[in-house]
């Protein structure tokens, strides 16, 4: 659980901590859509080596970035994996039936490893240098169209921003629960893996039960304190569109043209 | 049984951050036998301190011996086990702790996984019931539909249930009525004079240190700044106003009489009878 860097803030000041979350969103978004159209690999060494110079900005270190990927690694090998044996082209290599071991499956399995990294590396910079509460106010600025579809945007960020902001009195709990039956006699991850599926039940439970209790009192209060669904709302926090802000769009936008071109005549 | 801390020192390591110590060159030497009340300002590492005797936290540096199980910064399952059946431990609203369907099944969890036969366990279950007041006709109700005070009263017993030598209590008391909360300490005071436990509760309630504890450990930023008994404690007017530490209500009752009258009395009242027999002695009234 201490693991898992993806959802953590690192406090910082760096060119990347002050960009606006709504950018920096957008960016995300369309940087990974990016990584989907990456032909040859001067395309692809430029941008794991774009990814890098990102990451190293964010002043993070970047032994942090990769025990983000650590949880996830067994998904990504599998998609290489996956992706050599299917691809055949060029050099054949071993051939067994329906697998196949060749010279294009090496190269785009090795894409594919690339791919996911980056997309977990550049997904992790947004995280690590925004605020959960910016991320919420990011996705609610996007969404904010669909209120047209008569979605309800409004509650829908609401209770995203909830979530958030309980996951880390979530991760005391588990701990104080852990700690509270590791001290009954309790053996965590022993056995087979029904007994520690059952093993789990001493955890689990009890914080199901005090998340449950806690959004009813929480339901409460936001009715106590007047919160009303559909109400039109000011925000407390604005968030401010820079210069650097329009900058990064050119960025993307020259990303996106080298991208075309490269693919085109390159 | 004996508990000494051997210059200990020890940190949560969470996840990339790496924080400072919060406990920082421990050593102290807590007696069979005795009531320890650990007191100190919020975020002192009471609770940490408290962690060290079952192996929840292990030191960094330095050991802690329990018995004659010793932790390092490594400790095996077995010791931990050992350590644990012996150390009864109760966390902050320790009713967060309930989980089984049924009260007995809850009560039964402790003893089942330090492999109590089940012949003793119907025997244990009904004698923890007995000793925290809690009637056996709930034993087949679920945890989760009792009161605030009786989910207490089960989770203490839950932890009563497998037979500790060492008691450690985190605020046992905290947030119950003034009532429920007498009864509570009473009850485990009790229970420790009886079975002759060794005895650590945390507290901020100077009352409570007067009326139960024999020793107090008194920690401030991570480290032990003293380790004196209840008196001398409360004798000793610098150190309780360098921790900022209250003193019980006898005791500020007496500063405040002789605040308004310009005199002092000899000696140091600590409990209400206490200091009704010095004014007499003294011919205050």
């Amino acid at each position: 659980m201490n693991r898992l860097i993806i959802g953590r803030y690192f406090p910082g000041n760096s060119l990347i901590h002050q960009l606006d979350p709504r950018f920096k969103l957008i960016f995300v978004l369309y940087f990974i859509g990016l990584l989907f159209f990456l032909d040859g690999l001067l395309l692809q060494a430029l941008f794991f080596i774009l990814t890098v110079v990102i990451m190293v900005s964010t002043g993070v270190s970047l032994k942090t970035y990769v025990r983000g990927v650590r949880p996830l690694i067994w998904l990504i090998l599998f998609a290489t994996v996956l992706r050599i044996i299917t691809t055949r082209g060029g050099e054949i290599y071993y051939e067994a039936g329906f697998f196949t071991l060749s010279e294009f499956g090496l190269v785009s399995g090795a894409y594919t490893f690339l791919r996911f990294v980056e997309m977990i590396f550049i997904s992790t910079v947004f995280t690590l240098t925004t605020k959960p509460i910016d991320i919420t106010d990011a996705i609610y600025f996007l969404l904010k169209p669909l209120r047209y579809l008569y979605v309800p945007v409004e509650e829908l960020s609401l209770m995203l921003s909830i979530a958030l902001r309980f996951i880390p009195n979530l991760l005391d709990e588990t701990e104080k629960v852990m700690n509270a039956q590791k001290a009954r006699g309790m053996v965590f991850g022993e056995g087979n893996l029904l007994e520690q599926m059952k093993a789990l039940t001493p955890l689990v439970l009890p914080l199901f039960a005090h998340s449950l209790k806690r959004a009813e009192d929480m339901a409460d209060v936001l009715e106590v304190k007047g919160y009303k669904s559909g109400a039109k709302r000011t925000h407390y926090r604005a968030l401010t569109w820079q210069t650097k802000d329009t900058l990064g769009v050119g960025v993307l936008v020259v990303l996106t043209t080298v991208v075309v071109m490269l693919n085109s005549f390159g | 049984m004996h508990i000494t801390f051997n210059r200990v020192s020890a940190n949560y390591q969470l996840g990339p951050i790496k924080r400072a110590n919060i406990l920082t060159d421990l050593s102290a030497e807590v007696k069979p036998g005795s009531f320890t009340a650990v007191i100190g300002p919020t975020g002192a590492g009471k609770s940490s301190l408290l962690k060290l005797i079952n192996g929840l936290l292990l030191p960094s540096i330095g050991e802690v011996s329990v018995g004659e199980v010793v932790f390092t910064d490594k400790a095996s399952k077995q010791a931990l086990k050992d350590v644990r059946k012996r150390v009864g431990m109760a966390f902050q609203f320790p009713e967060h702790q309930l989980f089984a369907e049924t009260v007995y099944e809850d009560l039964a969890f402790g003893p089942r996984n330090f492999n109590i036969s089940d012949s003793e366990l119907d025997a244990t279950v009904k004698h923890v019931c007995q000793l925290t007041g809690i009637d056996l006709s709930l034993l087949e109700r679920s945890p989760f539909s009792l009161s605030g005070g009786q989910q207490r009263r089960v989770a203490i017993a839950g932890i009563l249930a497998t037979k500790p030598d060492i008691l450690v209590l985190d605020e046992p008391a905290a947030g119950l009525d003034p009532e429920a909360k007498k009864q509570m300490l009473n009850m485990l005071y009790d229970l420790h004079t009886k079975e002759q436990l060794t005895t650590l509760m945390v507290t901020h309630d100077m009352d409570d240190v007067v009326h139960y504890a024999d020793d107090v450990i008194v920690m401030a930023e991570g480290q032990i700044k003293a380790h004196l008994d209840v008196r001398a404690l409360f004798a000793d007017q610098a150190l309780l106003d360098r921790y900022q530490l209250d003193v019980p209500t006898a005791l500020s009752l007496q500063q405040q009489l002789e605040q308004a009258k310009g005199e002092r009395l000899s000696n140091r009242s600590l409990t209400l009878t206490e200091l009704a027999d010095n004014l007499i002695e003294e011919g205050w009234v």
